[in-house]
């Protein structure tokens, strides 16, 4: 899907949302998550291909599996800022700063291996 | 007056005659003092791998049959040889640091949506970890590589330098043998002890502190960098220029010695021995040359063992180098200020590594090279 059917997408969401708000509010916001929803999924599925060649470019040179932790702390950061935004359109800005802190420590859960081993190579060097 | 006719005629029968046994001679004199010298074994003293790599660019042992014959062409391809199987890693953590700074670049490109976020800092510093693992690992094993060569040589120098000792005594330079024997020994202890013992492990602090770095992106390394290229630096400088002022100095004393004592050994030859006292002297003369090319074959070898004993770390070193900046480099075009502050600190802790041995393949070139000269004044 090319970036233009994603405007088209989005300015048809914005008209519904605007429309709808003045006559039922409260199916505006669940109209506006749905509309996000898809379009967050379309832009993933639009990175997969480059997601992928950067996975073959890894396995062919025989990178680390961190590169694999890597790119899932960037899907969690993905998720995270979708849900916020989501709670930020519902007025429910606190929500959205608690979501956000849930995803720093999802990707700090899930870089720890890294971590671990970044401190490991580190008191090897020291070491000798 | 007949009578003297003969005699001359018979001497210089005699010495016709002689002059191409003793050249002969010369040759075998020659065979004999490489075997008995030990230069023969000398390829024993070095690390296996070096020892391979001289056989196939054709060095195979001092001998002057082979010394003789360097060939320049297969040196190089040797080196480009090394430097092919050198360029594997580098160019491996390179090709893994740059898909970190993609992805970088990725959550980058992001940025009113996304880069702003906690979430995005947390993202962030996950890809400079990354970058950091995935650069400090093969490190860890070139840190160790450069210890291990840089004791190698140290190996090596322990047999080479009794051989080139021998050799020296050998060509009546005794106290230039002595000298630079003892001379050589301490440089190459000193060197080692002070590079493994102090140089070396700074780097390694340095490193490691760098790669932790990577974890707290605000961190700014630059400072304490400067700093301990700075202290390297000194000591490194201090260390080259207490050395080679030492090994010149010692290299000129003894050599004046061993000047006078030859000089005086030839007179005493050419006064003492009746008649052909003269022809003696050149006789002896003749003998030094032999032994003298011993010496500078045996000499020119140690120096190319020490040049290929280091070769292949400083190549790797070099590519390394080059890997990083250019990943560095990279990281800039990308914005990625965290990866490419990380990178440049590992680069010149490589920098730093990579003095290190160049300094070692100097102090032992200019020790051999001193005495080489040194001796050719007797």
């Amino acid at each position: 899907m090319n970036a233009l059917t994603l405007a088209g997408m989005a300015v048809v969401l914005c008209m519904l949302a605007v429309t709808v708000r003045q006559v039922r509010p409260e199916f505006s916001v669940g109209l506006l998550i749905l509309g996000g929803c898809a379009i967050a999924g379309v832009c993933i599925a639009s990175l997969e291909p480059t997601v992928r060649a950067l996975n073959d470019l890894s396995s062919q040179y025989a990178v680390s599996e961190g590169f694999g932790l890597v790119l899932k702390a960037l899907g969690i950061c993905f998720v995270t800022q979708m849900a916020a935004d989501t709670c930020r359109d519902a007025a429910c800005a606190s929500l959205a700063s608690k979501i956000e802190t849930a995803g720093r420590i999802a990707v700090l859960a899930v870089i720890f291996p890294l971590f671990a081993s970044l401190l490991e190579t580190a008191i090897g060097i020291m070491n000798g | 007056m007949m009578k003297k006719v003969i005699i001359t005629t018979i001497l210089a029968a005699i010495i016709m005659l002689a002059a191409p046994i003793a050249e002969a001679s010369v040759y075998d004199g020659y065979d004999e003092l490489y075997e008995e010298s030990g230069a023969a074994e000398l390829t024993d003293f070095l690390p296996e791998e070096t020892a391979e790599k001289l056989a196939d660019a054709g060095i195979g042992s001092a001998s002057e049959e082979y010394m003789a014959n360097i060939d320049v062409s297969a040196i190089l391809d040797s080196v480009m040889e090394i430097t092919a199987e050198e360029s594997r890693q580098p160019l491996k953590v390179g090709v893994t640091v740059i898909a970190a700074i993609l992805l970088t670049a990725l959550v980058g490109g992001l940025k009113d949506s996304l880069a702003d976020t906690r979430a995005a800092q947390a993202a962030y510093v996950a890809v400079a970890v990354f970058a950091a693992v995935s650069a400090l690992t093969p490190l860890l094993s070139y840190f160790d590589d450069v210890i291990k060569t840089i004791e190698g040589a140290n190996t090596f120098e322990r047999g080479f330098i009794p051989v080139f000792a021998a050799v020296l005594a050998a060509s009546g330079q005794t106290v230039t043998a002595s000298g630079s024997a003892a001379a050589i020994l301490t440089v190459s202890e000193i060197s080692s002890a002070v590079l493994c013992g102090t140089v070396v492990p700074f780097v390694r602090i340095i490193t490691a502190v760098s790669g932790v770095s990577a974890a707290a992106p605000d961190m700014s390394l630059d400072t304490v960098v400067a700093f301990a290229e700075k202290c390297v630096r000194w000591i490194l400088g201090i260390l080259a220029t207490v050395v080679v002022a030492s090994l010149t100095i010692s290299g000129m004393v003894t050599a004046a010695t061993d000047t006078v004592a030859g000089k005086a050994v030839r007179f005493v030859v050419s006064g003492t021995v009746p008649i052909i006292g003269g022809a003696v002297g050149e006789a002896l003369a003749s003998v030094k040359s032999c032994v003298a090319l011993l010496k500078t074959s045996v000499g020119a070898f140690g120096i190319i063992a020490c040049g290929y004993i280091f070769l292949p770390v400083i190549i790797r070193g070099v590519l390394w180098r080059l890997t990083l900046e250019m990943c560095s480099c990279v990281a800039e075009l990308f914005s990625a200020g965290a990866v490419a502050k990380l990178l440049k600190a590992l680069s010149s802790a490589v920098g730093m590594l990579i003095s290190v041995c160049i300094l070692m393949v100097i102090m032992l070139t200019v020790s051999a090279a001193a005495i080489l000269t040194a001796g050719k004044a007797g």
